[in-house]
């Protein structure tokens, strides 16, 4: 039987990209995938004859450049196509936001444009301090229980951001109140946010998508695994890791679905905290403080996406512009995000949820066919849980009649020319992904769980209770706002461990 | 109730500044006077009503029956002040020096947590037996952190270097500032009402428990002392009146010139400095040092000119006003109030009534877009079974708080008081079942009321404020001007401890009165 260094679970970015990592470096590595192909969540599938669009997501958060630089991406055909402006209907009225300055200033009032202007910038210089911050070699893991001993946290930029409120943020940014809600939706797109909590504004560093891959997410994914094999990494597809084993709390290696088992001396999961800890390595089954800190990990899943066939391409209301190409927005004013937000956490699907629009096709014509379009819509503040039993027809068709509601505004007209669909509910994204409560972050955007708090204070870095496991998916640290940071530090963390001979 | 002071203002002293004017005479800026006219100041308290006490006092609501007009206990009481300005024996006594929890239900079953730490866990073990070792763990957690946070909670003086914590404290602090006050509760308990009494007791005003950071507001309660006690809640005999009267007394003996009916309309700013204040008449009285007990948005919004401060900040504390705020009801009962399921002793403590426990955090989203709640969180005293004294034959007092309520309502508060009495009294019903036959009179004082009553209002709480050092809090943007109030406390509430120590900031570091006394 082949012995492997090190098992990543999950062919997801993270998952290939923290496998990339640690091949480079020399390790014998192997990625196990459940599903048959590779890419997680960045995949393209058919879900009309003819007709592809990416099922869980548009776009990945903003992958650091340096990343991508190291990943040669480009050279296996990984390339983005951002776009330049979004749109959004506030109570009738609707606003244009331009990416490039120029444009904005041009769009919007010049109070508006020079807050939004500034309020970017602080977001990106933030956003790039947290990459930064997410690349320092993790410091080695202490062979005492990371439990019994907080070590020191080295700070992360946006911390600040932890007392703050989203309104507030806004508020003083942006003067105008439809501009105001306009940001807000783009930022807090498939999530259930309540701007006024404190700490809310930690949505400020969401928001940046890294633009459509081209070919739809699985595009990326596909260069992503090219790069990773050409790195020497194994890729196991249609395997499902059923438990870690583990001897005196230690990894030894995984047990599949089958019963067959992997040996490795370390083991890096991609998936969130709970699917790790609460199933994987059976914590579910203790009570003991450990055990208890990963069951009140809070999850925040609250996205169901409707993919629509169109056949023909849209005739849009003018004004649009290039925000075609761009998120199209459907918001009501902030406050109303209060109200939305605890329906959510009440279990009640709200009769006004947010939506975002993306017509795919006109980015990347391949996913359509000729003269036809694809278009993909985003609905916010749908719960995992129901507190009205399951799904049924009904609840779909007003889902459904609430999306297309939405692109009526944009494109009247679009009704008639919908040829098929596709709705994922967030208990589809679960079951798809093996993702809790189909939590695309991997736990709610909270101030005790973020950044350094992410997934808790003592866990930094990638570390873990159990020796020889690390955790680099979408709730560890770096990850919520950046695409890769967690994959990549959980595998520093891995190699600065091996270094130290704790492998050995 | 205390008249204005003895001496009377003599029209040729204007021409010599007084050493420091006071503002307000509430129970922060009593204090303040007290201590600066301890140490041989001239100073002069304007008070705009027509006695002293600010939020801290008694009001007669019927022939023989007294009540507390706000605050109903105490919990942040500063012992030090106490003792060093002698109010034991001005006439400070407490009736109860540490009230029991009690979170009410509906069907009866009460969680009743007794404050001292045994009989608490015996109470908790008829609910779940692990929560009841839990609870041993949390006390030891939570006052072991507390006790080691007073130094930044109960300094004995604003002048200390920046406090240093051990890495652990420091990371524990760190954690508490993110973490929902339920949130943190959830990792060591099972049993809901628990939960709620203990969330309630410390996130009724200011953060609610549902908002992150609001568990350090329960570290900052377990750092008070009532009245000696970590962390326990104390009722005074005769109200906190009697407290307010005691500090007045004090300031008084020590030559503080109190005046009541003097509406302060100016702060006086000369050269950048305050100067001193100008009366609603128009008398303008100068002085070194002005202190204000009202809050940080009232007196730099009402009473400073706008271009006497630094650029920004008028905007800030606009942003900042309070959106949420509390109601106050006091009824008249002529029985006892029939809680069911409730004996003496529970009647004895502070009852919180949250119907579920994501009320709270509902009723604050409500309040926040100006509408009112559905469910009511209420605090509940019945001051009048600890103190007899406060109702003559059988009545009895029942004082309830509501918080999270909107500031500024759709369609205004005085339509919505009636609205506001009538629910309480329904959900007061649900939990007493007779309640509304026995009541003989009601008192609402709705937000509206309470602000224009006392022409000041609550601060916003924030972990920023509650990390501050307390000289940052105490000085204003502004050089000369001082905050003695709750304002100036890490969050509300009656203390004084923001008064000695504004104080001592303005006798300077190097003042040698101030050991005397
Ligand atoms: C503010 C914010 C904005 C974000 N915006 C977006 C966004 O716009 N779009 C987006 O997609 N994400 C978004 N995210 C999440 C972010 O993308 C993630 O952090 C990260 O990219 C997740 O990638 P992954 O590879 O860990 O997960 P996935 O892509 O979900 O990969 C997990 C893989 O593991 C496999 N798997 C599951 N269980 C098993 C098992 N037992 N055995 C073997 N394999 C298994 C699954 O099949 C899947 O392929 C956002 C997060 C935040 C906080
Ligand atoms: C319903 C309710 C219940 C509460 N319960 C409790 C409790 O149980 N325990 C607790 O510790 N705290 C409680 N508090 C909070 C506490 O009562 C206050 O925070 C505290 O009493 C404030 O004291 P202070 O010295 O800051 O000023 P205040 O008591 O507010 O005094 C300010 C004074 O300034 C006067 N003034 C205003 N404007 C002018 C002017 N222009 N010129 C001259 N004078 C002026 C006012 O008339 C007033 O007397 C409660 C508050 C409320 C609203």
């Amino acid at each position: 039987m082949e012995r492997f260094d090190a098992v990543v679970i999950g062919a997801g970015p993270e998952g290939l990209i923290a496998a990339h990592r640690l091949a480079r470096d020399g390790l014998r590595v192997v990625v196990l995938e459940r599903a048959p192909e590779p890419g997680g969540r960045a995949v393209t599938h058919e879900f009309h004859p003819g007709f592809r669009a990416s099922p869980y997501a548009d776009e990945l958060p903003l992958v650091p450049r340096r990343l991508l630089a190291s990943l040669n991406l480009a050279q296996h055909g990984g390339y983005f196509m951002p776009a330049s402006a979004s749109a959004c209907f506030t109570s009738g009225r609707m606003t244009v936001l331009y990416k490039g300055e120029t444009c904005l200033a041009r769009a919007s009032s010049a109070f508006s444009a020079a807050g939004i202007a500034g309020l970017r910038r602080e977001s990106v210089a933030l956003r790039a301090g947290i990459a930064e911050r997410a690349t320092i070699a993790p410091a080695r893991a202490s062979r005492l229980a990371a439990w019994a001993r907080p070590p020191r946290r080295l700070p992360w930029p946006g911390e600040a951001l932890a007392r703050q409120s989203l309104d507030s943020v806004l508020a003083t940014h942006i003067p105008d109140a439809a501009m105001r809600a306009h940001f807000a939706a783009y930022l807090c797109m498939g999530r259930a946010v309540s701007p006024f909590l404190p700490g809310s504004a930690l949505h400020q560093l969401g928001g940046a998508g890294s633009g459509m891959p081209a070919g739809g997410m699985g595009g990326f994914t596909a260069a992503l695994a090219l790069s990773a094999r050409a790195a020497g990494v194994h890729i196991r597809c249609g395997v499902e890791v059923r438990e870690l084993r583990t001897v005196r709390n230690r990894v030894t290696g995984v047990v599949l679905q089958s019963g067959e088992v992997i040996d490795a001396r370390a083991v890096v999961s991609s998936l969130d905290i709970k699917r790790t800890f609460a199933v994987l390595a059976g914590w579910s089954r203790n009570s003991d403080d450990r055990a208890r800190r990963v069951a009140h990990f809070r999850m925040g899943g609250g996205r169901a996406r409707i993919l629509f066939a169109l056949d023909r391409v849209p005739e849009f209301v003018p004004g649009l512009d290039d925000a075609v190409r761009g998120p199209l927005h459907v918001a009501e004013p902030l406050s109303a995000l209060v109200e939305a937000h605890e329906r959510w956490s009440a279990g009640i699907v709200g009769a006004k949820l947010p939506v975002t629009l993306r017509f795919p096709s006109l980015t990347d014509p391949r996913l359509a066919p000729m003269g036809k379009a694809v278009m993909t819509a985003t609905l916010s503040c749908v719960p995992a849980r129901m507190l009205d039993g399951a799904w049924d027809t009904e609840k779909r068709t007003r889902l459904m009649a609430q999306a297309i509601a939405a692109a009526a505004k944009f494109a009247p007209g679009i009704v008639d020319s919908i040829v098929g669909f596709r709705v994922i509910l967030p208990s589809e994204i679960e079951s798809a992904l093996g993702l809790t409560d189909g939590d695309l972050d991997g736990g709610e955007i909270a101030p005790d769980q973020c950044l350094g708090f992410r997934p808790f204070a003592e866990w930094q870095d990638g570390h873990t209770p159990i020796r020889g496991l690390y955790l680099g998916g979408p709730s560890s640290g770096a990850s919520p706002f950046l695409t890769g940071a967690s994959g990549e530090q959980a595998a520093l963390a891995l190699l600065a461990d091996c270094k130290t001979g704790l492998f050995l | 109730m205390s008249e204005a002071g003895a001496k009377q203002l003599e029209p040729g002293q204007q021409a010599e500044p007084w050493d420091a004017i006071v503002i307000g005479g509430g129970v922060g800026s009593l204090t303040a006077a007290a201590y600066l006219a301890r140490a041989k100041r001239r100073i002069l308290v304007l008070e705009a009503r027509e006695r002293l006490g600010g939020w801290a006092e008694a009001v007669t609501i019927s022939e023989g029956v007294i009540a507390p007009a706000m605050a109903d206990t105490v919990f942040a009481l500063d012992s030090v002040v106490v003792r060093e300005l002698g109010l034991y024996s001005l006439g400070l006594s407490f009736v109860e020096r540490a009230m029991p929890l009690v979170s009410l239900r509906s069907n009866g079953r009460h969680l009743l947590l007794p404050h001292e730490i045994f009989a608490a866990r015996s109470a908790i073990r008829t609910e779940t037996a692990a929560d009841a070792n839990a609870y041993l763990l949390y006390r030891r957690e939570l006052f072991g952190l507390a006790r080691r946070m007073r130094s930044l909670w109960a300094p004995l003086s604003p002048f200390h270097a920046p406090i240093k914590f051990s890495a652990g404290d420091a990371a524990r602090i760190d954690t508490l500032s993110h973490v929902s006050a339920s949130a943190y509760l959830d990792l060591w308990f099972e049993s809901e009402s628990l939960k709620n009494a203990l969330a309630l007791d410390s996130c009724i005003d200011g953060l609610a428990a549902h908002e992150s950071g609001s568990a350090l507001q329960l570290a900052w309660r377990a750092a008070q002392e009532g009245c000696g006690l970590q962390g326990a809640v104390c009722q005074i005999a005769g109200t906190a009146g009697q407290l307010s009267d005691a500090v007045a007394e004090a300031a008084r003996s020590f030559g503080a010139v109190l005046k009541t009916g003097m509406h302060v309309a100016e702060i006086l700013v000369d050269h950048g400095r305050a100067s001193g204040v100008r009366l609603d008449d128009g008398t303008t009285l100068r002085a070194n040092a002005v202190l204000s007990g009202l809050d940080i948005s009232t007196t730099l919004r009402k009473l400073v000119r706008s271009d006497a401060l630094p650029l920004g900040i008028a905007t800030r504390l606009h942003a900042e006003a309070p959106a949420v705020s509390t109601a106050k009801l006091l009824f008249v009962l002529n029985a006892v109030p029939p809680f069911a399921g409730l004996h003496a002793l529970g009647l004895r403590g502070r009852l919180f009534v949250a119907p579920r426990a994501e009320t709270p955090a509902e009723s604050k989203n409500a309040a926040l877009l100006g509408r009112m709640p559905n469910d009511l969180s209420l605090s509940i005293t019945v001051p009048s079974v600890a103190d007899r004294e406060l109702a003559s034959k059988s009545r009895h007092i029942v004082s309830v708080q509501v918080p999270f309520l909107p500031r500024t309502p759709q369609g205004g508060w005085a339509s919505l008081r009636d609205e506001l009495r009538k629910r309480v009294l329904m959900t007061l019903e649900t939990y007493a079942p007779g309640f509304v036959d026995r009541v003989s009179d009601t008192v609402v004082m709705t937000p509206d009321d309470i602000y224009n009553r006392y022409n000041s209002g609550d601060g916003v709480a924030s972990i920023a404020r509650l990390l501050a050092p307390y000289a940052d809090r105490i000085r204003a943007p502004l050089p000369g001007l001082f905050f003695c109030g709750a304002s100036a406390e890490p969050m509300d509430s009656i203390s004084g401890r923001a008064g000695r120590l504004a104080a001592r900031m303005v006798l300077g570091r190097d003042a040698y009165e101030w050991g005397e006394s």
